[in-house]
């Protein structure tokens, strides 16, 4: 059971930031796939703005990993 | 490296001004200081750029775009006809391309003409088909068959209002009946063929034209023909027209390769033509002096002094001078790297251009990118793939930009397989497998943390270095708040190591102090430079940090899901579906292999280190040049 807890909690430490990821990203992707439509030059800051909310994937997957290591 | 460039003023006589302008068209190196405007083109370059106008368009409608098969050759020996277009060569030119664009529009328009006329024939057919029966069998009885269109009109009250008149006109005419058969057409209006004896044909059209019915009528030349001897017409045309078709869509085709490369090479020529007479137009006239302006590079200078003084010798007045401090916002800025790392210029691409006096990062990239990605992919087969991929698209000499992606993909395989040899990955575990292949470091599927101090050890000294560069920009820009906020980061960041150290217990605890000192001296530094702002940049930058942990969770799941694609042929021997579905997801994790670690390196590059010290605000060198083929539709 605890083993399972955290397992659960693991999950939810990338689960919930995946999903808040996969939301901006969208919204920044949209919008600027359009930007780029109507200006190109804008295409670095475009990717720039396209990667900052993957950060916190990447750290929830870093607590996951603590969390198993640590813990199970 | 960023060019040094020098300012060049070059004052020549009014007469010779077209040679001149045109000698340094050729040398290809001057940055005019007032870029030339088409909007204020001269009369003389106003014929030129419809003429140019015109081959475009008959490019378009040729649907002709390999630029790259334009003979260079051919381009030189015109080039020198075009050198000093007189009336006589202009007006050859516009009658060769009138009579030309008239030809071609003859081709497209039959072409047309016979795709309509094609649809309307076998419309026709289509109804005559319908009606082949009714038509038949009638004038078999010697009646005649009309067929018409008919609106708003109930047909069998049309056809009793004629059998009516019919029988008032001819009470003693025996059967009165008339046949009539309809049919809906595709469009949904109706179709109805009334069969009468010769003698009552008038009464069926009187009738039907009072009633608003036109008459169905064959189309085209067979307009008239009976329907019965239509039919095989109509049929034989329908066999015709797309040979016919085929044979103006050959002509076409054989139009296209022969004559698009002449007609390329004419627009390419009148569009260099065009360019000259604009820069000749921009330069400043004195009396019999005319002087032209603008940025030539420093290692190109003595090239464009001698070329000059061995063409015109005296004739032409050369000064040089370096740029002022004012001027730099307005140098235009040229990379010139190692051939190896030019490819990595491609990153700076997507970026602002960089100022005169800013620092050229693509050696760094050229480093940090394939380093990064290979230490993403961390697999010698796959590092054999993507050299092999990275080979075939560098050899793309006539696409450039793949030819440079193709270079950079090399960098990656070359530190994909050292990685690989680091974790002792071959396909996943197939080398550990087969070939017993045993981690040069350590196997990262099975240790994360190691891996992941490592990386995140990486991007401190990566963050490291940019917050350096950033501070020498400031240093060389002379912008004060740039450098003490760089510098304090350095600072904090220094402190921050310290710390870790005195932790882990490697230094001895009197050092404490020191820790201590550089995080007060950096945040002072910080809050000098940016104020509040400046502080909240410090925790950006451990954040930054941390981000390079994706490295190695990247990484991991790669090696992951190699693992994973192996794993089914044990699960299901070495059989037809179990090699399918390894190969399979091999092909998925390389994909996302390649992509994913381009990806995240790139984004490794642009926000955690080039945020520190790339600025823009430059101008793009862009010399007066003839340029390449491939890129002269792009203007």
């Amino acid at each position: 059971m605890e083993k399972a807890l955290i397992a659960l909690a693991a999950a939810l430490a990338v689960g919930i930031p995946a999903i808040a990821t996969a939301y901006a990203q969208a919204r920044i992707g949209s919008v600027g796939a359009g930007t780029i439509a109507e200006k190109p030059e804008t295409g670095g800051i475009i990717i720039i703005l396209e990667a900052i909310p993957e950060t916190m994937v990447i750290l929830g997957f870093v607590v996951a990993v603590m969390l198993i290591l640590q813990f199970a | 490296m960023i060019r040094d460039m020098v300012f060049l003023k070059l004052w020549g006589l009014v007469n010779e001004r077209s040679m001149i302008v045109e000698s340094l068209h050729d040398l290809g190196v001057l940055h005019l200081q007032d870029e030339p405007g088409e909007a204020l083109s001269p009369e003389s370059a106003g014929e030129l750029k419809i003429l140019r106008g015109k081959a475009l368009g008959l490019l378009e409608a040729l649907g002709w775009d390999e630029w790259n098969t334009i003979p260079k050759k051919n381009l030189e020996e015109k080039r020198a006809i075009l050198s000093e277009p007189d009336e006589t060569i202009i007006e050859g030119i516009r009658e060769s391309l009138d009579a030309f664009s008239m030809r071609l529009t003859e081709q497209v328009a039959l072409k047309s003409e016979l795709e309509g006329r094609i649809s309307s024939v076998r419309s026709a057919l289509r109804t005559l088909y319908h009606f082949q029966n009714f038509i038949t069998e009638n004038s078999t009885k010697g009646m005649d068959v009309t067929l018409w269109w008919v609106q708003r009109v109930s047909v069998p009250d049309l056809v009793s209002r004629i059998q009516k008149q019919i029988s008032e006109k001819d009470p003693l005419g025996g059967d009165s009946k008339t046949p009539y058969h309809s049919s809906v057409s595709p469009g949904g209006e109706t179709i109805v063929a009334i069969a009468a004896h010769p003698d009552h044909v008038r009464i069926v059209m009187e009738i039907m034209s009072a009633s608003d019915c036109l008459p169905w009528l064959l189309p085209g030349e067979y307009e008239g023909v009976p329907y019965r001897q239509g039919i095989p017409l109509m049929e034989q045309a329908v066999g015709d027209f797309p040979r016919r078709i085929g044979e103006i869509d050959a002509t076409l085709k054989r139009t296209k390769l022969e004559w698009g490369p002449k007609i390329g090479a004419l627009f390419v020529l009148l569009d260099e033509k065009v360019e000259e007479i604009l820069v000749e137009t921009a330069s400043e006239t004195r009396g019999e002096i005319f002087r032209l302006e603008g940025w030539v590079p420093l290692d190109e200078k003595e090239r464009v002094t001698d070329f000059i003084k061995s063409r015109f010798g005296d004739r032409v007045l050369v000064k040089w001078r370096d740029p002022s401090p004012e001027e730099w916002a307005n140098v235009p800025t040229s990379l010139k790297n190692p051939p190896y790392f030019r490819p990595f210029e491609l990153f700076l691409k997507l970026m602002p251009v960089l100022g005169y006096k800013g620092l050229d990062p693509t050696i760094l990239i050229g480093i940090f990118f394939p380093f990064f990605g290979g230490c993403m992919i961390g697999d010698i087969g796959y590092g054999i793939i993507i050299a092999l991929l990275g080979s075939w698209l560098k050899k793309m000499k006539h696409r450039p930009l793949v030819s440079d992606i193709g270079s950079i993909l090399l960098f990656v395989a070359a530190w994909s397989i050292f990685w690989g040899a680091a974790y002792g990955e071959v396909f996943g575990d197939i080398g550990h497998r087969l070939l017993h292949l045993e981690p040069l470091w350590l196997e990262r599927s099975q240790v994360v943390i190691p891996v992941m101090i490592f990386t995140v050890s990486l991007g401190f000294a990566h963050v490291l270095l940019g917050y350096l560069m950033g501070f020498v920009q400031g240093i060389r820009a002379k912008h004060r708040h740039l450098w003490l906020e760089r510098l304090g980061n350095i600072f904090v960041l220094g402190a921050l190591l310290s710390a870790m150290i005195l932790v882990k217990g490697w230094l001895p605890g009197k050092f404490f102090s020191i820790a201590v000192s550089f995080l007060i001296l950096g945040l002072a530094l910080l809050l000098a430079g940016g104020g509040m702002g400046g502080l909240v940049e410090a925790f950006g930058s451990v954040g930054n940090i941390l981000s390079y942990v994706r490295i190695a969770a990247i990484g991991l799941s790669s090696a992951i899901l190699a693992m994973v694609a192996n794993s089914f042929v044990d699960s299901m021997g070495v059989t037809f579906i179990g090699i399918f579905m390894a190969l399979t997801i091999h092909l998925l994790n390389f994909v996302l292999a390649v992509a994913g670690s381009s990806l995240h390196s790139a984004r490794l590059q642009y926000v955690e280190f080039l945020g520190k010290f790339h600025s823009g605000g430059g101008t793009q060198y862009k010399p007066f040049s003839r340029r390449k083929p491939e890129l002269w539709k792009k203007r």
